[in-house]
């Protein structure tokens, strides 16, 4: 029964998340700690709904839906700049072994630079901003991209290259009929990978370099104030946040690679 | 250690793009192509180096600090982390308790947490280092915790028809089979600690040196070059740790057992 | 008149419940007696390999019990020795200490061990490689240790589970005699479990051919022929012929087809 399993599994998901934050609301009561540092779940949720709703006059001045669709604007311009920038230099590289020589200890290097370091210097050049988020976000994306594109295109066995040439083909049918289709699940990978390094920069990025909106500014903003309460409501909606790309991701991939049998284990 | 031709032709091509990128760099700053003021040639940023380094050791002082606090994060991340991911493998009833939570927390960036921190530990050294602690945790509580269900039955029953107790095979089966896993978390850890630190220390204003404290701080005087001269130790930091820390480890265990390609 | 060494009795074991039920044996009653080569045959699916885990303990019956000197066996144990098809050896353990874990578990002197662990590397023909790590040998070399970890504690009852299936058509042929010749130093009781005729009918000295699935005996050959065997002798060939017709039946039964060989 399938109704039955999903009972049982949300049940035992949920379980231990809702015990704990019993045991939350408990010792914040009692106060054995400081109730000015951990808040309680039943201010919290409260204020969630406020922050939510645009009319009523939460302490933000606008609706935290203007953060959120802030922050994902944000993503969704760096994570296409990387995509552009990455994908067609990753082909280059797993196509050609100089440019790939020449490359690959650049983005050894470089790749694991976290994204927040980038931003002061972003930001003298660019200012705050949009702009700022937007380059460091899509620098963030953009090597998991072209390091995954890579090696998928590098990972091409000679032999279907060969069989391709031997019935005629030039290099743009190699490109488009070899190369590309074997190196999909790589470059999916490399999304995947690039969209969570991507968010987790931009929301980095926000708290030093937004100026107004956004929901990393939101929540370092939110120090200011004490309040750790509205850091929680911004930390949850980060949870949940989360939970939808991924499970967009995860649709998107049962329609398109699994369906293809192209997963790599 | 002898160092065949083979070796130094590898190690010089791999040396090469920088040096082709500095040279056109330094080209492209000393003949105005870029300003100065906004991009600080090579030259530049090895002076800043010099001056770091003499007549006082500012340089040792930030790295030291950054150490510290990185490898109190990451001891702490990895006991923590391989306590928990050893208990959820070996207890079922541990584990549905545990995977709701970490899946929630895990989702969370970590840096995060890091207003948090500073707002219930204050804007010091305490919040570095549990956003270190919380940024090498996940993939170590993870990867242990597949290391242990990975170990195939048959070699857990292997010790049992041998006369091994619980702790046995706990010690002799578990441990040891679950190592390879482990290391891989141990390896993505240093990573994410890295990282953590860095974000750390330029969110937290009322720490003293550190290196992402020192780039953070040189934009509020335009000192470009002691930015560059950050994201370099950044850099070398992160690869040097990964290469000499995780290497010889690798080395000495999974890769003399085999389960693992020699590079 | 030799003693029973080894003795199902109406046994049963079924997977799994509601409508994704498996029977996989049922109403199986054999016995094993003393020194003997005993081994199982049957079409895949059988349970052939279910029934030695029970022997092992690794499963439990769903019914029946098994008697090993009289004695119902519950778990595993150290009266018995257990050899994997996938050979199943601790990869982070040299070949030595892979053949003394045992030994090890049973608080045997570290001395002790090492000297009887030797004379069964010695006795397996793997002298000189007692330091090697597994992942250096071949397939062969890694079921010779298999084989010699599990006499090294002296077992009551060998258990083989298809030890040679994952060899090539030479190795199997090689450790098919290698076996014969251990086992007439050793003298132990054999239970061994294989789909192929003429490795049964080269081993054994008493041939199980078991139904398909749901398991259970169709019918026991004697194999009184003198050792080394000849796989071309005309006894031998005969003999094979005969347990051939019993399992082709069984095999079709399997496939949903009707025997095509006269019994």
């Amino acid at each position: 029964m399938k109704v039955k399993q999903i009972l049982r599994s949300s049940l035992l998901f949920l379980t231990p998340v809702v015990l704990l934050l019993l045991g939350w609301e408990i010792v914040a009561t009692l106060k054995i700690i400081n109730p000015v540092l951990i808040s309680r779940p039943s201010e919290i949720f409260p204020l969630l709904y406020k922050m939510i709703m645009p009319k009523t006059r939460s302490f933000l001045g606008h609706s935290i839906f203007l953060d959120i669709y802030t922050s994902l604007y944000r993503l969704l311009y760096a994570f296409i700049i990387a995509v552009a920038s990455g994908v067609g230099l990753g082909m280059l590289m797993g196509r050609n072994k100089f440019v790939y020589r020449f490359f690959d200890p650049l983005i050894t290097v470089l790749m694991p630079i976290p994204g927040i370091a980038w931003a002061p210097i972003f930001m003298l050049w660019l200012g705050f901003g949009d702009p700022t988020i937007i380059t460091v976000g899509a620098l963030a994306a953009f090597f998991p991209i072209v390091y995954n594109t890579a090696a998928g295109v590098r990972s091409v066995e000679k032999k279907l290259i060969w069989s391709a040439s031997s019935m005629g083909a030039n290099e743009k049918t190699i490109f488009l009929k070899v190369l590309l289709p074997w190196s999909t699940p790589y470059i999916f990978t490399g999304f995947k990978l690039a969209l969570a390094r991507g968010w987790r920069t931009v929301i980095a990025v926000e708290m030093i370099a937004a100026s107004l909106f956004g929901l990393g500014f939101m929540i370092f903003d939110a120090r200011d104030y004490l309040r750790p309460s509205i850091i929680y409501a911004g930390i949850i909606v980060l949870v949940v946040i989360y939970f939808l790309i991924e499970n967009v991701v995860k649709l998107i991939e049962k329609r398109t690679i699994e369906k293809w049998g192209m997963v790599r284990s | 250690m002898r160092i065949t031709r083979s070796q130094m032709i590898k190690a010089f091509c791999s040396v090469l793009p920088f040096l082709i990128v500095i040279g056109l760099w330094e080209l492209a700053v000393d003949i105005n192509i870029v300003s100065s003021r906004l991009v600080p040639s090579p030259s530049l940023i090895a002076l800043k180096f010099h001056r770091l380094i003499t007549p006082k050791p500012i340089l040792l002082d930030i790295l030291c600090m950054s150490f510290y606090r990185l490898i109190l994060g990451y001891a702490l991340g990895v006991s923590v982390g391989i306590s928990l991911g050893i208990l959820m493998g070996v207890s079922k009833f541990l584990d549905r308790v545990f995977s709701p939570l970490l899946s929630l927390l895990i989702s969370v960036p970590t840096l995060a947490w890091v207003p948090l921190l500073l707002v219930t530990l204050g804007p010091g050294e305490e919040t570095v280092i549990i956003a270190i602690f919380l940024g090498s945790f996940f993939p170590i509580v993870y990867n242990t915790l597949n290391g242990i269900r990975s170990v195939s039955k048959h070699h857990i029953w292997a010790s049992h028809i041998m006369g091994a107790d619980k702790a046995t095979v706990f010690f002799e089966v578990l441990l040891p089979g679950s190592l390879v896993s482990i290391i891989t978390g141990l390896r993505l850890a240093i990573g994410y600690s890295w990282r953590a630190l860095v974000g750390a220390e330029m969110l937290a204003a009322g720490i003293s040196a550190g290196v992402g404290q020192m780039i953070y701080a040189a934009k509020a005087f335009n000192d470009v070059a002691a930015m560059f001269a950050g994201l370099v130790i950044i850099a070398i930091g992160g690869l040097l740790l990964d290469r000499l820390l995780m290497d010889p480890i690798e080395r000495r265990t999974v890769e003399k057992w085999g389960l693992v390609k020699e590079r | 008149m030799k003693k029973v060494k080894v003795q199902a009795i109406d046994l049963n074991k079924t997977f799994g419940s509601g409508n994704d039920r498996v029977v996989a044996i049922s109403d199986f009653n054999l016995e094993v007696k003393e020194n003997e080569f005993t081994v199982l045959v049957g079409p895949s699916g059988c349970g052939k390999s279910t029934f030695l885990y029970m022997v092992a303990g690794f499963e439990k019956p769903t019914s029946g019990k098994i008697l090993l000197d009289g004695k119902p066996i519950t778990k595993p144990g150290p009266d018995r020795g257990f050899v994997f098809q996938e050979f199943v050896l601790y990869p982070w353990r040299t070949v030595l200490s892979n053949v003394t874990f045992g030994l090890e578990i049973a608080g045997v002197s570290k001395k002790a061990a090492r000297e009887r662990a030797m004379r069964l590397i010695e006795m397996v023909g793997l002298n000189g490689f007692e330091n090697a790590f597994p992942h250096t040998l071949s397939g062969g070399m890694k079921q010779r240790v298999g084989i010699a970890r599990a006499l090294a504690y002296d077992p009551e009852v060998l258990l083989m589970d298809e030890p040679f299936g994952s060899l090539d058509a030479q190795t199997r042929k090689v450790m098919q005699g290698e076996l014969i010749r251990i086992w007439e130093k050793m003298k132990k009781t054999v239970i061994f479990v294989t789909h192929s005729v003429i490795e049964a009918t080269y081993l054994a000295d008493k041939i199980i051919v078991m139904t398909a699935r749901p398991g259970r005996v169709k019918g026991v050959i004697d194999v009184d022929l003198p050792r080394p065997r000849d796989y071309t002798g005309k006894k031998y060939l005969k003999i094979r012929e005969k347990v051939l017709g019993l399992l082709e039946e069984e095999v079709m039964k399997s496939l949903g087809k009707t025997p095509t060989r006269a019994q």
